[in-house]
């Protein structure tokens, strides 16, 4: 059995302890020295978040998560009689985490939390994921404590936040309906006040039906609701958010049986008439309050995904060590070992991606705290695109990859008897939820074309390195970044359409050229990066200009192959 | 009603994934490329007495001795909740035998205390004999019962617990106070499996100082005079090198020769 899923992962530990500026994220989000404070000094502060890694976190994972998995998701949840039950190793689960004191990482201590920045917390929910996929639907709702926590008026702060840090209470975001899912502008769902109440502090009415709520039998819901008449305010500008705690006007219907993640209920619910409380202003649910939290689960969807990475890789590299064929382990055959450096390679690859957006988002709201502008405004710029970036890439990898865990473990890896069929049903929903890969792409699309990456690609390509072989490797990165600029160029001249054509192709580029550099600067401080970063490179230039043709081709698409009447592709649904 | 414990727990070479060279020429232990961890067996114990102050009430009291090397065991007793810790303020446990390590928790806990249970862990620090917890409570005149796996009952003046022997477990009570000395847990959801620490109690007490006893606080002069085993001498334990063979399986004289040799204990 591994002991530590912390102190076992070498990759990263070098992230936490050698890559991440914690020095400049405590000081904005801790007042050190004061007596608010938990900690003396940045150092204490580090040391304490790394040990937290290990024990509580990567302790509780691989000895007491990790062995329940299998089970969790052979049992699953189930309904009965409008109640949704847990499998006994869930319940377990969320007891350990409860007991360890670990469902309030990022609220401030006032609320009972911890007040650790975003990326211990991403770092816990990549640690706790490896462990078990489904359980970051109950540990990465933390991010509904943290909405509450940055928008709620401080009485239902008080109400609700201690509770929620506790973990007596678990949490749920309802947005998505029927008919509202990639388009929550649509959003029907009803939220009605009293005339004789004060609509900011009273007790509205929420009424209609919301469908896949992940763990919507929590204890407190924030409900996305149309509060506003829609004659005069329609579509987004309509929405509001309220917190709907559990009472019986919140009745689940029922549950869906899912291809993976079968330790997370994913409930129907419907709200007769649900007393509900608003969070923030009227009006502003959908571009304010949602988008919020949608950036934050975005992010905790990545770390899921990149610990998804990571438990897939451990199994493949496991497998092909003791598997033995031709007299050999088959490791040792190239086609093997080609996948596995490829997935290796590739995991660090998300998670680099991964921890640098985690880090630009603790700049960012450490400098909004402090009211320091200019920073705000560039790390905010920053994270706006690399947080979709960083989800789009860990997802799509974590499918890809567990799916490559299968290939190694060949016939045995499609049977029940090893854990990589789950991991590869577990990844599915991750390319999905919280805005599927198609949608981050948009968001990131738009503010590549804007140019608001162009500050960072400057940091980035201006470093110069005291070695001449990573000099050498940060020219041809440079040399193929033109590729960005000619593509971005030619995109702008073009109606939407083609640009929705090719902003995949688009994002790839611009990740390709991100994750070159930062492996690069990893490389400086740790040897072995080098090969990754040299591998990756060797990889990521012909993809850029495969890309980069494509893009500038200007073929658009062939939509008479769709539309064709007498056409194959639409044999099946004549 | 409420119960108080007294815990001991130990800091330990940890002996797992060993890579390179851990003896030396002599088959002594290389020191310096060892780290050490919080002795598992004494987590056990630590577990039980913490879940009998969930539920009954009471305080726990963890003892050590000795300084830390890489695990303050103390400190992380502190992260799981314990109420009080006392160090037994000597430079190594090294230069004592089992007899004057008990005499020093003996006495620590005779101050400390009073305690209604005294828990160790199943020793593998002193040559698998396990013998530090039965000398604990030989120096403090109380019953011990030893390879306890679990705590059936307590109540005012007895407790009964289950312990391990071979080929089953049977059913023992004695009279309180006593000290226990807590089996191996072996299954993955054994109730006794040991918590993690506590996230809030981890920021409030990292920097909490830690008590100490001196041998002088303990009423021991001279602890040579406790000693009740000298070294006479030492010899090492050879480095085993075991050669892997490879056996054909489809040649039936290799496999009964392997066959032999492994009934020879080749």
């Amino acid at each position: 059995m591994i002991e530590n899923f912390y102190s076992d992962n070498e990759d990263l530990k070098f992230h936490m302890e050698k890559m991440v500026d914690w020095k400049k994220i405590v000081q904005l989000k801790e007042n050190l020295g004061s007596s608010d404070c938990n900690y003396e000094n940045a150092e204490e502060a580090l040391k304490t978040y790394l040990e937290m890694l290990q024990d509580p976190i990567g302790e509780i994972a691989a000895k007491r998560i990790a062995p329940r998995a299998a089970e969790v998701d052979k049992i699953g949840c189930a309904y009965e009689n409008g109640e949704v039950k847990f499998p006994d190793g869930l319940k377990k689960n969320i007891q350990d985490l409860t007991d360890a004191q670990l469902m309030g990482i990022t609220i401030p201590t006032r609320y009972g939390g911890l007040n650790m920045p975003k990326i211990f917390y991403v770092a816990a929910t990549e640690i706790i994921s490896r462990a078990d996929a489904s359980l970051m639907n109950f540990f990465g709702l933390q991010g509904i404590a943290e909405t509450i926590s940055v928008f709620a008026s401080e009485e239902l702060k008080q109400k609700y936040l201690p509770k929620m840090c506790s973990g007596e209470w678990t949490g749920a975001m309802a947005l998505t309906e029927a008919d509202a899912g990639s388009d929550l502008g649509a959003v029907m769902c009803k939220a009605e006040i009293d005339a004789s109440q004060n609509p900011e502090t009273g007790e509205w009415k929420i009424k209609g039906t919301k469908r896949f709520i992940t763990n919507g039998c929590g204890d407190v819901i924030l409900v996305l609701a149309r509060s506003e008449d829609p004659q005069k305010y329609g579509g987004g500008r309509g929405l509001s958010f309220f917190i709907v705690p559990k009472t019986p006007a919140v009745k689940v219907r029922r549950i869906e049986h899912k291809l993976g993640i079968h330790g997370s209920p994913t409930c129907e619910l419907y709200f007769d008439n649900a007393p509900g409380y608003l969070v923030g202003q009227r009006g502003r649910g959908l571009a304010k309050y949602t988008a919020w939290l949608m950036a934050a689960a975005r992010l905790t969807v990545a770390a899921q995904a990149v610990g998804i990475c990571q438990a897939a890789v451990a199994e493949a590299v496991k497998y092909a060590n003791e598997r033995e064929q031709f007299g050999k382990k088959i490791k040792e055959f190239s086609q093997v070992a080609d996948m596995l450096i490829d997935m290796q390679v590739y995991t660090e690859a998300a998670r680099t991606l991964l921890y640098v957006t985690s880090q630009i988002i603790d700049l960012q709201e450490g400098a909004e705290m402090r009211g320091i502008k200019e920073d705000e405004r560039k790390y905010s710029k920053f994270a706006d695109v690399l947080t979709p970036l960083a989800k789009y890439y860990a997802c799509e990898l974590c499918n890809k990859i567990s799916s490559d865990a299968i290939q190694i473990h060949g016939g045995n890896g499609f049977t029940t008897e090893y854990p990589v069929e789950r991991l590869y049903r577990d990844a599915r929903i991750t390319n999905i939820y919280e805005g599927t890969s198609q949608i981050q792409v948009n968001w990131a699309i738009l503010r590549i074309l804007k140019g608001d990456l162009d500050e960072l690609f400057k940091e980035l390509s201006g470093k110069r390195y005291a070695q001449a072989d990573l000099n050498a490797l940060s020219d041809k990165v440079r040399k193929s970044q033109e590729a960005l600029k000619e593509c971005v160029e030619f995109v702008k001249g073009k109606e939407t359409e083609y640009r929705d054509v090719v902003a995949k192709k688009v994002c790839d580029i611009v990740v390709d050229l991100l994750v070159s550099y930062l492996f690069l600067a990893q490389a400086e401080k740790w040897d072995y990066k080098r090969k990754v970063a040299k591998k990756f490179i060797q990889d990521a230039l012909p993809r850029i200009e495969l890309n980069r043709q494509y893009v500038l081709s200007g073929n658009g698409l062939e939509l008479d192959i769709l539309n064709q009447q007498d056409s194959p592709v639409a044999a099946g649904s004549r | 009603m409420p119960y108080n414990c007294a815990v001991i727990v130990r800091e330990i070479w940890d002996t797992r994934d060993l890579v390179g060279t851990v003896l030396k020429e002599d088959g002594g232990l290389n020191e310096a490329v060892l780290t050490t961890r919080f002795e598992p067996e004494d987590l056990n114990a630590l577990e039980m007495a913490l879940q009998l102050k969930d539920k009954q009430g009471g305080k726990v009291t963890a003892i050590s001795v000795g300084q830390p090397r890489n695990v303050d065991v103390l400190r992380e007793c502190l992260y799981r909740d314990v109420d009080a810790v006392v160090r037994v303020d000597v430079p190594s446990v090294k230069d004592f035998d089992t007899a004057t390590l008990a005499r020093m928790i003996a006495n620590t806990a005779q101050k400390a205390g009073p305690f209604d249970l005294i828990l160790a862990g199943l020793d593998i620090v002193d040559g698998e004999n396990s013998l530090l917890g039965t000398h604990v409570a030989a120096s403090l005149g109380v019953d011990a019962v030893t390879y306890v796996d679990a705590l059936d009952e307590i109540a005012p003046g007895r407790v009964v617990c289950k312990r391990q022997i071979e080929n089953g477990s049977e059913v023992v009570e004695t009279k309180l106070p006593a000290l226990l000395v807590v089996g191996v847990a072996l299954l993955k959801d054994d109730p006794r499996t040991p918590r993690s620490a506590k996230a809030t109690l981890k920021l409030k007490h990292k920097k909490t100082p830690i008590p100490v006893s001196t041998l002088q606080d303990l009423g021991i002069g001279d602890p040579a005079s406790l000693k009740t085993t000298v070294l006479a001498g030492y010899e090492g334990i050879p480095q085993r090198v075991i050669e892997s063979k490879q056996v054909d399986p489809n040649d039936e004289p290799s496999l009964k020769s392997m066959l032999d040799d492994i009934r020879r204990g080749g």
